[in-house]
């Protein structure tokens, strides 16, 4: 219930304080350099397993990354 | 961009075409749509990934129709136009682009129709929108070359 | 298996691009901590292709080759009567175990290992006529000790015409087998055959991603993990009953059979100006061993010239400690968990990061990376990440 409620919420906060953001303004958008691996999934997700391996905590970063023994 | 023109398209109704409708004066006379013939008007842009593909079957089908029937043009989006110059002139050196290109770094003309996607086709005949494309298509080059057909 | 760091492949289904390119990747990453500590090499391959404008597949493969040692209690008296090896300079084998050790044979430190490990992933992107996506993968994870196979699928949602709004749902099963040894552990020593053991992992999240405006966007996700099963590490041990006059028992850690954990993360990047990009992140997670953590992240791209990609960051990490954790060897008498592995305790740890990406023409594009975590359990790492991608 909590769930639903948060997303909800984000969902109506977000319409209404967000711009309408046409197809042809989405130039930046587009860009790598915004992209959350900065155009390098290999890169991140090494990086992900580090702290996989490193730390106790997981999730957040999407749902597939792979088994390893390594915590 | 001739300021009259531009001028008629400010004063012209900004709001999105959809099939049916009629493009206004300032739009046609801008583009260069005012001849009995069926326009195929191509949105792209340098950064859009679809759009890149797109071109060059676009192209391909520019070299087989009859030009007195049917003309494609093309409306980079580019806010840079340099990008777009840029972007265009590769696809030229690569034989990939072979159609009359406006640049539109203002979105005028796009805000004009509006489009929900990009890459986004327009096929208009005497000044009406028969038909849209939006966003990536397969085969593109053999369903233009159907419509064409079917349209012209 | 887990006394070292092992790498799986990357999979891609956090973040879809609007335009899915084709393109292969190989990135190489050198992996060295301080004190002798683990040693990680591992080269990787991804490729991106899509096949007409509703498919897309991404596969990818990995070798970790690791090395070197993790710090473990053992009874330095350990002579090999177990079976597994002891490497006598170094005095360490993660089964240095027995009963009724002299408390002054009671050691902390190195022990030694080496493992090689392979894995594959594939990934399959399907679009729908309203361009929503459907994404399955599969991954498969093999080690000397540890293997793991993993289903994975995802629905994303366009939530508005424009594309502006969308929201995902994903799950993932694990299923996974570890190998163990020394499994009872009496006065002479370990005894008993290997065993294979079961645990598995569910993965769920949701998220929701919305632009902004021209020049930035947000994604919140929500997530819960589920694991059953053998979740012990085989090689770690913990001290029982330990009499600092007297005597103690070194044996293998035990953790609960199960954990459940859920948390929420935040993610906002910003195009600042032509040249700058923000991004910036946070993750909350709990489980129910107790374990609290805050994870805060944050990047600055700098873009100079057509060609040219800086990148400096930080990322400050804090967990709580798990409930049967203690990292004293005088704590653990007959408790039924117990477990002295650093990755379980309170610490804080810091992540240094910085990268260079140059586009060397149309297609090609390479990237080096040097990065520096340290905790404050005194571990301390330096890795590498350097590549090339090809566009096609």
């Amino acid at each position: 219930m909590k769930t639903i409620t948060l997303i909800s919420f984000s969902i109506i906060f977000f319409s209404g304080c967000v711009q309408d953001v046409k197809p042809w303004e989405k130039e930046i958008l587009a860009k790598k350099t915004m992209e959350d691996s900065s155009g390098n999934p290999l890169g991140k997700q090494f990086e992900e397993h580090i702290y996989f391996s490193k730390e106790a905590s997981k999730g957040g970063g999407g749902v597939a990354g792979g088994g390893c023994g390594c915590n | 961009m001739n300021k009259t023109f531009l001028g008629l398209l400010l004063l012209s109704n900004l709001y999105a075409y959809e099939k049916g409708d009629t493009i206004s004066n300032g739009i046609a006379l801008h583009i260069g749509a005012t001849q009995e013939k069926l326009y195929i008007v191509d949105f792209f842009a340098s950064w859009c990934g679809s759009c890149k593909k797109e071109i060059p079957l676009i192209s391909k089908v520019n070299k087989h129709i009859d030009k007195n029937r049917v003309e494609i043009i093309g409306i980079d989006v580019d806010k840079r136009v340099q990008n777009g110059i840029k972007f265009q002139t590769k696809l030229k050196e690569n034989n990939n682009l072979n159609f009359r290109v406006i640049n539109d770094p203002q979105n005028l003309v796009i805000s004009e129709f509006s489009p929900i996607g990009m890459p986004t086709l327009y096929y208009i005949k005497n000044r009406k929108i028969v038909k849209i494309i939006t966003g990536a298509v397969d085969d593109i080059d053999k369903v233009l070359l159907q419509d064409i057909k079917e349209l012209e | 298996m887990q006394l070292k760091i092992s790498l799986a492949v990357a999979t891609l289904l956090s973040t879809m691009a609007l335009n899915a390119e084709d393109y292969v990747t190989v990135q190489y990453l050198q992996y060295n901590e301080n004190n002798n500590r683990t040693d990680v090499s591992a080269p990787s391959i991804m490729i991106n292709k899509d096949f007409g404008t509703d498919y897309t597949l991404n596969a990818g493969f990995v070798v970790d080759v690791v090395s070197g040692a993790s710090q473990n209690y053992y009874d330095k008296n350990y002579d090999g009567t177990s079976g597994a090896s002891s490497d006598a300079s170094s005095g360490a084998s993660a089964f240095a175990r027995a009963l009724d050790v002299k408390a002054s044979d009671v050691e902390y430190g190195n022990t030694n290992y080496e493992d090689k490990r392979v894995a594959i992933n594939l990934l399959l992107t399907k679009r729908l006529e309203n361009r929503d996506e459907i994404i399955v993968g599969i991954n498969q994870s093999n080690e000397s000790d540890f293997y793991s196979t993993e289903l994975s699928t995802q629905y994303m949602h366009w939530l508005d015409s424009s594309k502006n709004q969308s929201i995902s749902v994903g799950a993932s099963y694990q299923f996974n087998k570890i190998l163990t040894y020394c499994n009872d552990v009496g006065a002479d020593g370990c005894s008993g055959a290997s065993e294979a053991m079961d645990a598995t992992a569910f993965n769920a999240e949701v998220s929701f991603s919305q632009n902004i405006d021209t020049t930035s966007d947000v994604n919140i996700a929500l997530f819960f993990s589920n694991d059953d099963g053998y979740l012990d590490n085989p090689y770690l041990n913990v001290i029982r009953n330990y009499k600092s006059d007297g005597n103690a028992d070194v044996v293998g850690e035990k953790r609960p059979d199960s954990k459940m954990a859920y948390g929420f993360a935040f993610k906002y990047a910003k195009a600042l100006n032509d040249n700058f990009t923000l991004h910036l992140g946070y993750r909350y997670y709990r489980d129910d061993w107790s374990i609290d953590s805050h994870t805060l992240d944050g990047d600055i791209l700098y873009e100079f010239g057509d060609d040219w990609i800086f990148k400096v960051g930080l990322r400050e990490y804090i967990q709580t400690e798990a409930n049967f954790f203690s990292g004293y060897k005088n704590h653990f008498t007959d408790e039924k968990y117990a477990s002295s592995d650093q990755r379980l305790s309170a610490f804080n740890a810091m992540t240094y990061k910085s990268n260079i990406d140059y586009q060397l023409n149309d297609t090609l594009n390479i990237n080096f990376g040097i990065n520096y975590y340290t905790q404050s359990t005194g571990l301390d790492a330096l890795y590498f990440i350097t590549g090339f991608t090809y566009g096609f």
